[in-house]
C-alpha cells in the first residue's frame, strides 16, 4: 500500500510514503524536513506503520534535510509503543547533519540504524 | 389554521363571491336578451296585423267600387288584398307562440265568412244582377265584425308588447343592480381582505420585528412575542431560541474572558518565573541571558545563573520539547528540581540523573534537554554535564572554541545516565549556552548553524556578555523571516582579562 502526504508544499515541503521494503518489513519513508509543521502528518503515518503486527518498522530518512524535536519527539513515541512489544525502529539512511541530531541527543543508540 | 389556509380559504369565498354574481348576471342578460327578441317579435306582429288590417280594408274598397260602378279596375285592390292578406295571415301563424293563435283564428274565421259574401256578391254583379241590399248588409257587418276581430287583434298585440317592453326593462333594472350589488361586494371583499391581512401579518410581524430590533439592540433578556398565525409564530419561535442562544453564548464568551482574564495572570506569573534570573557575580565578570518564545508568551525554555557561594556560580538551561504553557511548566519544574540538586553540592551529571528520577515519566513525545554548569569564578575551572543539549560554545581568548558535547542523552524517552565533564574558561575568556532554537532557526534550506553562532561571538566584544546574548537574538530574528519556529535561549558568560587563578 502506498499513501502520499503532503504538507504545506509552498513553504515546508514534506512527503512521507508508506511501503513494504523487499524483506516484507514496513518502511516510511521521508523527504524533506520534518518539523514542527509536518510533524503531524509524520505521526500520523508512522503510528499506522506502527499499529500493524510488525515488530520492526523502518523509516528511511535518507531524503530528510532537517529534523527538529517534534520530529525526534514522534519517532521516540513509536519506539516506546513498539517496545512495549519487544519491537524497534530502524533508522535507514540517516544524512550526516541528520544523524548529527541523533548523536547530540543520545537516540542514535536507541534505535537501529541502517547505511 | 396556518396563513396560507387563512388566504386559500378567503381567496376561495371571494372567487365563489364573484362566480355567483358572475352567474346572476349572466342569467339575467340571457333573459333580457330573449325578451329583447320577444319584443321585437311583438313589433313585427303589431305591423303585420296593421298590414292586414290596411289589406281588407283595400279589398272591402275594392268591392264596394265593383258593386256600385261595375268597373273591373275596382277589384285590382280587391284581390292584391287578397293575396297580401293570405301572406300576412300566414306570416302570422309562422309567429307562433307568441299567444295570439285563438284571436288570429277569429281574424281568419271572420275573414273567411266576409270573403264567402263578398265573392257571391261579385260574381252576382258580374253577371249584370242588381246586388241584394241584404247582402250587402250581411258583408258590410261581416267586415265590422272581422274589423272589430283585428282591432282586437292589433289591442292584444300591444297589451303583450307593452307587458314585454315592461319585463325587458325590469331585467334591466335587476342587471344593474346585480353589478353594483357585485361592486360593493368586491369593495366589502376587499376591505375585509385588508382588514385580516392588518390583524394576521401587519400587526404580528411589526410587534415581532420591535422584539427582534431590541434583541439586536442588546436587550437579550426580551423574549420575542411568538404570535400570529403558525408560520410567523414559527419564525418568531426561530428567532427567539437563537435570541437565547445568543444570550448563552454571550454568557459563555463572559466566561471564557474571565478565564482568560485568570489564566493570563497564570501565565504572566509563570513567564517571570522563568524569566532568566542572573545573580551577582564578581566585579569584571560579565554575565546576561535572554529567551524569545516561539508561541505566545511561555517559552519551553528556561535559563538561570546562579551564584551558589563566593566561590562558584551554576549556570542551569533547559530545553523542553514544545513550547507554550504546557513545556513551560515542566521547564520550571525541571530548573527547580536541578538548582537544588546543584545547590546542595550535587555533581552536574548526578543532578541531572536525580532530576530524570523525580521529572518520572513524560508523555510520549515528551522530552527534555539540559546543560548544568558549575564554574569556579576563582580559577575558572568548569563542571558540567550535558543531557542532549547543543554544545556549549568555549571561546578561547586566542580565537578557539571548544564545544563541551553532550555527557549523555536528553531526558525523558527511557532510563540514562549522565556523566560529569571538566573545561576551563580562562582570562579574557567566554562561553555561550543556548538551546536548538539558536542554530536550528532556517531561512529556506539554511540552517544558521554553530558556525555562525562561533564566529558571531568570536567577533563580539568578549567583555559585554549583554551585547552577544543581543546580537546573537537579533541575527537569529533577522535570519528567520516571520517568527521564531522554536524557542531561543542564550546564556553568556565573560571571565575578565587577568583576573583570578589559573586552575592547579
Amino acid at each position: 500500500m502506498e499513501q502520499h502526504l503532503n504538507g504545506d508544499a509552498e513553504l515546508r515541503p514534506a512527503v512521507f510514503v508508506r511501503s513494504d521494503d523487499p524483506d516484507g518489513l514496513p518502511v516510511l519513508v521521508a523527504r524533506g524536513e520534518i518539523d514542527v509543521y509536518t510533524s503531524p502528518d509524520f505521526r500520523r503515518e508512522l503510528a499506522a506503520l506502527v499499529a500493524g503486527d510488525a515488530k520492526r518498522v523502518v523509516v528511511d530518512l535518507a531524503a530528510v534535510d532537517f529534523i527538529d524535536s517534534s520530529g525526534l519527539g514522534v519517532l521516540v513515541g513509536a519506539l516506546k509503543r513498539l517496545r512495549e512489544r519487544d519491537g524497534s525502529i530502524v533508522l535507514r539512511g540517516m544524512t550526516p547533519s541528520t544523524k548529527k541530531v541523533f548523536d547530540i541527543t543520545g537516540l542514535t543508540n536507541l534505535f537501529s540504524t541502517e547505511p | 389554521m396556518t396563513l396560507r389556509n387563512r388566504f386559500l380559504l378567503v381567496t376561495t369565498a371571494f372567487v365563489l363571491l364573484i362566480a355567483i354574481g358572475a352567474g346572476v348576471i349572466t342569467a339575467l342578460t340571457l333573459e333580457r336578451d330573449d325578451r329583447r327578441n320577444t319584443e321585437g317579435r311583438l313589433v313585427v306582429t303589431a305591423q303585420i296585423v296593421t298590414q292586414l288590417s290596411v289589406a281588407y280594408v283595400d279589398r272591402e274598397t275594392g268591392q264596394r267600387g265593383y258593386l256600385i260602378a261595375a268597373n273591373p279596375t275596382f277589384l285590382e285592390p280587391y284581390d292584391r288584398g287578397r293575396a297580401d292578406a293570405r301572406r300576412l295571415i300566414s306570416d302570422l301563424a309562422r309567429l307562433s307562440g307568441t299567444g295570439f293563435e285563438k284571436k288570429l283564428s277569429s281574424v281568419t274565421a271572420a275573414a273567411a265568412e266576409w270573403d264567402r259574401n263578398a265573392e257571391r256578391t261579385i260574381t252576382a254583379r258580374r253577371a249584370g244582377k242588381t246586388v241584394d241590399p241584404a247582402a250587402l248588409s250581411v258583408g258590410k257587418s261581416r267586415f265590422d265584425a272581422l274589423r272589430s276581430r283585428i282591432v282586437q287583434l292589433q289591442a292584444a298585440v300591444h297589451a303583450v308588447s307593452k307587458q314585454a317592453a315592461s319585463a325587458t326593462a325590469q331585467t334591466r333594472n335587476q342587471i344593474n343592480a346585480a353589478l353594483i350589488a357585485m361592486f360593493v361586494s368586491a369593495l366589502a371583499g376587499l376591505a375585509v381582505v385588508a382588514a385580516l391581512v392588518r390583524r394576521w401579518v401587519t400587526v404580528p410581524v411589526r410587534e415581532i420585528g420591535g422584539a427582534v430590533r431590541r434583541v439586536r439592540a442588546g436587550s437579550l433578556d426580551e423574549a420575542v412575542p411568538q404570535i400570529g398565525p403558525p408560520e410567523i409564530a414559527g419564525l418568531a419561535r426561530d428567532a427567539d431560541e437563537m435570541r437565547i442562544r445568543l444570550s448563552e453564548m454571550a454568557l459563555d464568551a463572559d466566561r471564557a474572558r474571565e478565564s482568560i482574564e485568570q489564566n493570563a495572570t497564570v501565565v504572566l506569573t509563570l513567564r517571570e518565573n522563568l524569566r532568566p534570573d542572573v545573580g551577582d557575580l564578581p566585579p569584571g565578570w560579565s554575565v546576561a541571558a535572554d529567551i524569545r518564545a516561539a508561541e505566545g508568551l511561555v517559552a519551553g525554555d528556561c535559563a538561570d545563573v546562579a551564584r551558589l557561594d563566593e566561590h562558584t556560580v551554576a549556570v542551569l538551561v533547559v530545553d523542553i520539547s514544545g513550547h507554550g504553557a504546557v513545556a513551560g511548566i515542566l521547564a520550571l519544574r525541571c530548573k527547580e528540581l536541578l538548582r537544588s540538586a546543584i545547590a546542595l553540592g550535587t555533581e552536574p551529571g548526578e543532578a541531572l540523573e536525580s532530576t530524570a528520577g523525580q521529572l518520572g515519566a513524560l508523555g510520549d513525545e515528551t522530552f527534555l534537554s539540559a546543560l548544568v554548569m558549575v564554574i569556579d569564578i576563582d580559577d575558572g575551572s568548569i563542571r558540567y554535564a550535558n543531557a542532549g543539549h547543543p554544545p556549549a560554545l568555549l571561546c578561547r581568548a586566542d580565537g578557539g572554541v571548544v564545544w563541551l558535547s553532550p555527557t549523555g542523552p536528553i531526558i525523558g524517552p527511557f532510563t540514562s545516565s549522565w556523566s560529569t565533564g571538566h573545561a576551563t574558561l580562562g582570562p579574557n575568556e567566554s562561553i555561550v549556552v543556548y538551546t536548538d532554537g539558536i542554530i536550528e532557526a532556517r531561512h529556506g534550506g539554511e540552517l544558521f548553524g554553530p558556525e555562525r553562532l562561533a564566529r558571531l561571538v568570536g567577533e563580539s566584544d568578549t567583555n559585554d556578555a549583554r551585547a552577544i546574548v543581543q546580537r546573537l537574538l537579533d541575527e537569529v530574528e533577522a535570519f528567520t523571516p516571520g517568527r521564531l519556529q522554536d524557542d531561543a535561549t542564550v546564556v553568556v558568560i565573560c571571565r575578565p582579562f587577568g583576573q583570578g587563578r589559573t586552575p592547579s
